[in-house]
């Protein structure tokens, strides 16, 4: 018997959408193109000059960690753009990524879709076909979105999953999807459609960075005491089909409110990070000579259904610039996860030539990020953790930009959670070596009580410099 | 009165005062440059090149759309093409001609996102060049009074020397300049010089346009400008390579997703 296609009611208008779009292909592809030149379909093809980025980083610990006791490593990325067109509307975009470093985060061979625990040594940091017209724009393939308001944090922006193998170098990673935009005179409305889950990529419990999650363990040690080991069960990742496929709609308008910028935004999905399921608790068979065993945890990581709603705006006045944003995280499955909302308020300064030596602008952005949990996952849940991603809870985030020419910069930077008080900071120096060539030094620092998101990371105070290329 | 005397008496009043040999006001001469020389749109593809106090140059291409707007908001997107390290760096304005405030977004690809800037920028550089965020706006006749102070030749062209001087409190303190030397050119009406002084009258800029070029009728373009800051011995020459006027450009290009595509046919 042929399986039944379900179809859910969101993919149901998705594709309705995407119908429609291409119903009306055969009008829109015959109109003038905006260079005014005529009617007829133009196909030349026309590739831009390519370019490519160098990025070679050289990493520096100051101490040992329990996780990993390497303290230099290495990394390089080579990043290529190739863009390209055929006539003046379909567009394509091809971002080919090669990575490798000398501390196991990557790993030989070619992914598209990353759904990979560890970097693959060759993938598409993007890779999309456009077609782009006076009133639509439709875009398939890989691709990294940016939605929402907040330089440090921005609770909207939830499409692409992060790279958390270093946690500070953190990147998007590109997720394969049909993204269908409308301009609209006072509102436009973008539709994203993304059949297949691509999960956060976290580091491993052999990984300097591993997260230890404090009520995790606090749940399994009220249970279990010490006395239990931890297998890992590994990921569960949802299969690609239409039922697990996510999606996002976008509202955004510059014009309802002239000088505002105000953004609404619906999203159906998985939480990238997922939560650890304890799937089984396996009691090994005594040990004739060292006697009793302790038990096995057997723990996987899932990733719980949820829904969010946000809303954010931004604005100016003089060299102020002001934002905020919210969003209302609700998780389908109680027992999985906590629902919880979260917001940011920012402000951001800009001083032209401040009248100092030397100084010749500077740009200062104060932020603060928070979350309040409505509703709290069961107390004897069998799922726990889901802490990384919620590492900023009543925070004050800061950035202090300080450009001394074209070519030389100084970034300073941190976070703080009030309570407990843990924290982060980075000094930034760059400059311009030649034309093509920057030099970056860092210096990152982790402070805070052991079970707390910075202070989990004390060991972690490095120094970084960074060579990038562009050519 | 005869028939026939009327009708030429009845054109001397419609000819404008210029055509009569009289010298014209400051302001109606700006406002004739404007009337000539505006276009419904435009699409440029420039050269920029920037000179340090050595001499040495760095390259930049950029594609420049500018759009007239129909509800009194003019629109202008520019976007780096080359070098590679800021290629789709992009600024994307609207000037609200109802209450003279400006929007700005600037698209940085690295951040990969799109974000609303403060427009009271105007006197900071553009991206390392010579040229203030201001100098890149069309001029705003309501914002500034005008007054000839003189007339001179420039590469033998009559020319009238015109200061420009804020007209409001807002423009005052949002402005880099207290005053600016515009020489313009009799025959065509077209700006072919300017000297930029700061609040303290001090020369700190000064702007040439040349290689003009008579688009069509009366309109001009000027292929090459060059600006220069008198006290860092630097300097930027933009060089056109390609422009088309009154072009259909569809509103949906001068807006954020708009600052986020690639260049395509700039």
């Amino acid at each position: 018997m042929a399986p039944k296609m379900r179809m859910s009611l969101p993919a149901a208008g998705c594709v309705l959408v995407i119908l429609h779009v291409l119903a009306q292909a055969p009008a829109v592809f015959g109109q003038e193109n905006p260079s005014g030149g005529g009617d007829s379909l133009r196909f030349d093809h026309h590739l831009d000059k390519p370019a490519y980025e160098l990025n070679l980083r050289h990493i520096g610990y100051g101490r040992e960690s329990e996780n990993e006791a390497r303290r230099y490593f290495l990394d390089a990325e080579i990043l290529g753009s190739l863009r390209g067109r055929f006539g003046d509307r379909l567009h394509y975009t091809l971002a080919p990524q090669i990575r490798f470093d000398n501390a196991d985060r990557t790993e030989a061979g070619f992914t598209f879709s990353e759904r990979t625990s560890t970097r693959p040594l060759f993938t598409f940091k993007e890779a999309y076909a456009a077609w782009y017209g006076d009133v639509w724009e439709v875009t398939v393939g890989k691709k990294i979105f940016s939605w929402g308001v907040g330089d440090g944090f921005r609770p909207a922006d939830n499409l692409n999953p992060y790279d958390f193998l270093d946690v500070i170098e953190a990147g998007k990673i590109g997720i394969p999807a049909l993204s269908v935009f409308r301009y609209g005179e006072k509102i436009s409305t973008q539709l994203v459609f993304v059949p297949l889950f691509i999960p956060g990529r976290l580091p491993a419990t052999d990984n300097r960075w591993a997260f230890e999650d404090a009520a995790a363990e606090a749940r399994i040690h009220e249970t279990f005491g010490d006395w239990y080991t931890v297998a890992d069960g590994g990921r569960v990742l949802p299969a690609m089909s239409l039922s697990e496929a996510q999606y996002a709609l976008r509202l955004n308008s510059s014009t309802l409110l002239m000088g505002w910028d105000l953004s609404f935004s619906y999203f159906r999905g998985r939480y990238a990070y997922g939560v650890l399921f304890l799937e089984d608790v396996i009691f090994p068979p005594a040990d004739p000579e060292a006697g009793l065993q302790p038990p096995v945890l057997m723990i996987e990581q899932v990733y719980p259904e949820y829904r969010e709603i946000t809303a954010g705006f931004s604005t100016t006045a003089g060299n102020w610039e002001f934002h905020a944003g919210a969003a209302l995280h609700r998780t389908l499955d109680r027992a999985m996860d906590d629902s919880f909302n979260e917001y940011v308020a920012g402000i951001n300064h800009t001083l032209y030539d401040p009248g100092l030596p030397l100084l010749r602008e500077v740009i200062a952005t104060l932020e603060y990020a928070g979350i309040g949990v409505t509703r709290e996952r069961p107390a004897d849940s069998r799922y726990s953790g889901a802490g990384f991603g919620r590492g900023l809870d009543n925070a004050l985030l800061a950035d202090l930009q300080l450009t001394f020419s074209d070519d030389t910069h100084l970034n300073l930077q941190g976070a703080v959670n009030l309570d407990p008080g843990d924290r982060y900071s980075r000094i930034a120096l760059s400059h311009r070596l030649w034309d093509r060539i920057t030099l970056e030094v860092d210096y990152q620092t982790f402070a805070g009580p052991p079970d707390s998101f910075f202070g989990g990371w004390d060991e972690n105070d490095r120094f970084v410099m960074w060579i990038a290329g562009s050519f | 009165m005869k028939l026939s005397v009327l009708p030429a008496i009845l054109c001397l009043f419609l000819v404008p005062a210029p055509l009569l040999g009289q010298t014209p006001s400051g302001q109606e001469i700006m406002e004739e440059i404007e009337q000539r020389h505006d276009a419904r749109s435009e699409r440029t593809r420039v050269l920029m090149q920037l000179y340090d106090r050595r001499d040495r140059v760095r390259e930049r291409e950029l594609s420049i759309l500018l759009k007239e707007g129909e509800e009194g908001i003019n629109k202008a997107i520019l976007k780096f093409l080359s070098p590679a390290d800021i290629r789709n760096v992009g600024l994307l304005t609207w000037d609200r001609e109802s209450d003279g405030e400006d929007d700005q977004w600037l698209y940085l690809p690295a951040g990969e996102s799109v974000r609303r800037i403060a427009g009271g920028n105007k006197k900071s550089q553009f991206m390392g060049t010579d040229l203030a965020f201001e100098d890149l706006r069309s001029e705003d006749l309501d914002s500034h009074t005008y007054e000839v102070v003189g007339e001179e030749e420039v590469d033998g062209h009559p020319c009238w020397m015109i200061d420009a001087l804020p007209g409001t409190e807002k423009e005052k303190s949002e402005t880099g300049y207290g005053r600016r030397r515009i020489w313009v050119r009799k025959d065509i009406y077209f700006i072919i010089q300017v000297e930029f002084y700061n609040h303290s009258d001090k020369l700190i800029k000064t702007a040439a346009f040349d290689d003009l070029e008579q688009v069509r009728d009366q309109l001009w373009r000027a292929s090459r400008s060059t600006f220069v800051r008198v006290l860092a011995g630097t300097r930027t020459v933009m060089t056109t390579q390609s422009r088309e006027l009154d072009v259909d450009l569809p509103d949906s290009l001068f807006t954020q997703q708009g600052l986020r595509r690639p260049p395509g046919r700039e």
